[in-house]
């Protein structure tokens, strides 16, 4: 059973959309239900796979101790909170996820440290808390509430990644019956078209890629991009539209991760549009943080350097966190520097700033962006080495 | 073309097309997802190409 | 709120038309005989219930491979030949698909066939070394018949046994398959399933069994299968043989022109002359003494015995002339011909022997497939077969 690959997985998913459904119409609290749901949900999936399902559960007690912990110092901290310790816990934080990449390109050494599937993506949330908890917008972390957030089955696997007060909020809305019914109708809407995307378009589109495998001409190799990059935007668009659809019947109103990536004007808009919610956590906790740290300790002669290489950090930690590979850096650090360029030519070209807006200037935009997305994903899928 | 813009409009305005609409979007979605499964070759064999000898 | 109910509405009518959809090509799965019969076609193949919907009274089932769908203009081809007579043959086969293939079909068709006869014709070309390809056997793989199969109570736990060991071997190459393989031989041989892997398959079983009969339905609306017509007769009488022996020799003739291997000739210079010196000699150590087709065959047999289904092997010759240009030894394919006749013998079944024909002008196609002689010879003795005890 796989998530949102197996038959079964589908059959239980129903099964358990109808107590939530009982639950929502009545305008009872999903929290403590869906909680159990997903751990139900996550122990089926795992259980062929015992060694994950431990690595999972070490993952699960670490975090949950660390963050527990993290918070009762910084609230004692008060006013006066350590910066070094803060450190401290966050990298503790994220090192299972660090030794997991690790040893998934060591292959002898390092015996699958902490490989389990969804390990990416649930490290998103801890560190998020921690961060904020650092910021001091966090004061309290609920065992339930904790569980809850990191570990609903339905974005497990590969996100979307939310934020855990916005989660929370969600988790604890007592809803209407027309709200309710809001949220399911959605739902049921966005899971069919999430197996349309996924099953049917990626994999027909997939032919495309198999056609144009193995490419030698340059023909054939903007034939492999295009149909690699569509491929993956059907792929997972159509898993994140049934993730999000499913969350929204269990009660979470799970953001989206894709808008019309392709029509992106230029590479910020694309950063806009295509896997938002990791571009946005990205930016939000790496970038700002970085750019935070760059002005105040004045580590480059202009604001506009200092975001340049801001994108060009952000983006390699992007590409790294996809796998420690040379396709999946160069890709991370292929978007850095187009972003930085792309930041240094809007901030500095007066043709762009006398022509942005002309509908001509924007078609030409749109289609050179295109073509560099589509490099981009040749990058990605190391066709190219 | 007239005819074409006013039934537009009606459509638009309808109440029955508001709700209908979404029966038969849900309607073609299952349809189409029906479809594929019943009809796509979902053989996860390997090609083989037949060779004469 | 709208969007909830138009969800359900429009469920309600999926299920609907879906259920439309399967009364609908559950009348009109039968086919008129002769052309479903004649019809080469895989979708035809992985639809055993919808082939059982086709076998009538006067159905012979024939299994086989290639030799369906060569010289289908000649008129000792089935098609031709048994056009207008009452006796229709259920063809069921293709290139690559051999003797483990067909004991799958036959557990699968069997409760279906009438006369309790079987014909499986027999290529010299499966018994290479190693029987069928792997990944010929995995892309001709009918897992819905694999079921029935398992679930048909007939076949011995040790033919069962048997088949599912040789299609997990064959299926390495797909891995999803293999997979659901292991599924079934835990739930149907060693009872170590769980209760979901049951449900599983007993739903999984049910999707296969729809989709094989949309797509069969499909398959034949788009390539002109003819409809059933019950008021169509056909002649009860036998096939004039002498007739059409003067037709094979007269149309061999013609289409062979002069060539040394007495084969159609426009394919004897499109096949045979450009690789002549390359091929000269090439089999000189070759044999079908040592091949896993026997024991499938023998599975094969077994699969008859087991489930009270009379079968004929037809043994085909060789194509004498292309084989000593191969210099594939004499000796060696009299030692196959004999292996088949002792397994016969072992299991007390019929063979129809052509094994002497081998220098018989116009009985081959071209290099391996039956041409005017050789269908007229195999024809005659299916017909005999298929119809010696109602002469009684």
């Amino acid at each position: 059973m796989s998530f949102f690959g197996s038959i079964q997985f589908f059959l239980l998913m129903i099964l358990l959309f109808i107590p939530a459904a009982v639950l929502g119409l009545r305008g009872k609290s999903l929290r403590g239900y869906r909680t159990a749901a997903s751990v139900l949900m996550i122990g089926l999936v795992m259980w062929p796979n015992k060694e994950q399902l431990l690595y999972l559960i070490a993952f699960y007690v670490l975090e949950f101790v660390l963050v527990k912990a993290y918070l009762k110092l910084r609230l004692a901290q008060a006013d006066h909170r350590s910066a070094a310790i803060y450190r401290i816990f966050l990298f503790i934080s994220i090192l299972p996820l660090i030794l997991c990449k690790i040893s998934e390109v060591s292959g002898g050494f390092a015996l699958g440290l902490f490989q389990f599937l969804g390990i990416s993506y649930l490290t998103f949330r801890v560190a998020q808390m921690i961060i904020e908890i650092y910021d001091g917008i966090i004061k309290e972390v609920r065992w339930l509430d904790f569980t809850d957030f990191l570990l609903l089955f339905t974005t497990f696997s590969s996100g979307p990644i939310d934020r855990s007060r916005r989660y929370i909020k969600d988790g604890e809305t007592r809803y209407t019956r027309d709200a309710y019914l809001e949220l399911l109708g959605d739902g049921l809407l966005k899971i069919l078209i999430g197996v349309i995307y996924k099953f049917i378009l990626a994999t027909l589109v997939h032919k495309g890629v198999a056609f144009f495998e193995d490419p030698q001409s340059f023909l054939e190799f903007a034939g492999y991009s295009y149909c690699y990059g569509i491929y993956m935007f059907f792929d997972f668009a159509g898993y994140s539209a049934m993730a999000i659809g499913a969350s929204y019947i269990l009660g979470i109103k799970v953001p989206e991760n894709f808008n019309k990536p392709f029509i992106s004007i230029d590479m910020k808009d694309f950063w806009n549009r295509w896997h938002m919610t990791l571009s946005f956590w990205f930016r939000d906790f790496i970038f700002s943080r970085f750019m935070m740290l760059a002005i105040k300790g004045k580590w480059f002669a202009s604001r506009l350097t200092g975001a340049s290489v801001g994108f060009i950090i952000n983006m390699f930690v992007m590409g790294a966190w996809h796998g420690l590979a040379v396709n999946y850096i160069l890709y991370g650090l292929y978007h850095g520097v187009l972003l930085a360029l792309t930041e240094i030519y809007q901030k500095k070209s007066g043709f762009y700033k006398k022509n942005k807006k002309k509908t001509w200037y924007k078609t030409i935009s749109w289609f050179v962006t295109l073509n560099m997305v589509m490099f981009g994903f040749l990058l990605f899928s190391g066709e190219l080495i | 073309m007239k005819v074409f813009t006013n039934l537009r409009q009606k459509m638009k305005n309808s109440k029955v097309w508001a709700y209908g609409k979404y029966v038969l979007l849900f309607y073609v979605l299952m349809m189409v997802i029906y479809g594929y499964f019943m009809m796509a070759n979902l053989s996860t064999a390997p090609k083989f190409i037949y060779a004469q000898f | 709120m709208k969007k909830v109910t138009a969800f359900f509405i429009a469920l309600v009518l999926f299920l609907g038309t879906a259920c439309g959809i399967h009364f609908f090509v559950d009348k009109n799965i039968k086919f008129d005989p002769h052309s479903f019969g004649a019809w080469i076609n895989q979708h035809k193949f992985f639809a055993g219930d919808e082939i059982k919907t086709n076998i009538d009274d006067n159905t012979i089932v024939v299994l086989g491979s290639s030799e369906f769908r060569h010289g289908t203009s000649m008129s000792t081809h089935p098609v031709n030949l048994f056009k207008n007579n009452s006796m229709h043959m259920m063809m069921v086969g293709a290139g690559y698909y051999q003797s483990l293939f067909h004991s799958v079909e036959l557990a699968a068709i069997e409760d279906g066939i009438k006369n309790k006869k079987v014909v499986l014709i027999l290529s010299p070309q499966w018994f290479k070394k190693k029987g069928v390809l792997a990944p010929a056997y995995a892309s001709r793989f009918s897992e819905d018949n694999f079921i029935a199969m398992l679930q048909n109570k007939h076949i011995s736990k040790e033919t069962k046994e048997y088949i599912i060991k040789r299609s997990k071997k064959l299926l390495r190459g797909d891995p999803p398959t293999k997979d659901r393989v292991e599924k079934y031989e835990r739930i149907f041989m060693t009872g170590t399933a769980s209760l979901s892997d049951r449900q599983y398959v007993h739903f999984y079983r049910k999707f296969l069994a729809e989709k094989s009969k949309l797509s069969i339905y499909a398959a034949a609306k788009v390539k002109g299968v003819k409809d059933y017509d019950p008021s169509k007769t056909y002649s009860t009488e036998e096939p004039d043989w002498q007739k059409y022996a003067v037709k094979a020799e007269a149309e061999g003739r013609e289409a062979v022109e002069d060539n040394p291997f007495y084969v159609d000739n426009r394919i004897y210079k499109r096949e045979f002359l450009p690789e002549l010196k390359k091929k000269k000699d090439s089999a000189i150590h070759s044999s079908y003494a040592k091949s896993r087709e026997y024991n499938d065959l023998r599975c094969f047999l077994r699969v008859c015995q087991e489930t009270g289904i009379e079968p004929m092997l037809v043994l085909q010759p060789v194509n004498g002339y292309w084989y000593d240009h191969l210099g594939f030894p004499k000796e060696e394919r009299q030692i196959y011909y004999q292996k088949i006749r002792d397994l016969a013998g072992e299991f007390g079944v019929q063979v129809a022997d052509f094994s002497k024909e081998e220098y018989t002008p116009y009985y081959f196609i071209d290099k391996v497939h039956l041409g005017w002689k050789g269908w007229l010879d195999v024809n005659e003795s299916i017909y005999k077969f298929a119809t010696k005890n109602e002469k009684q």
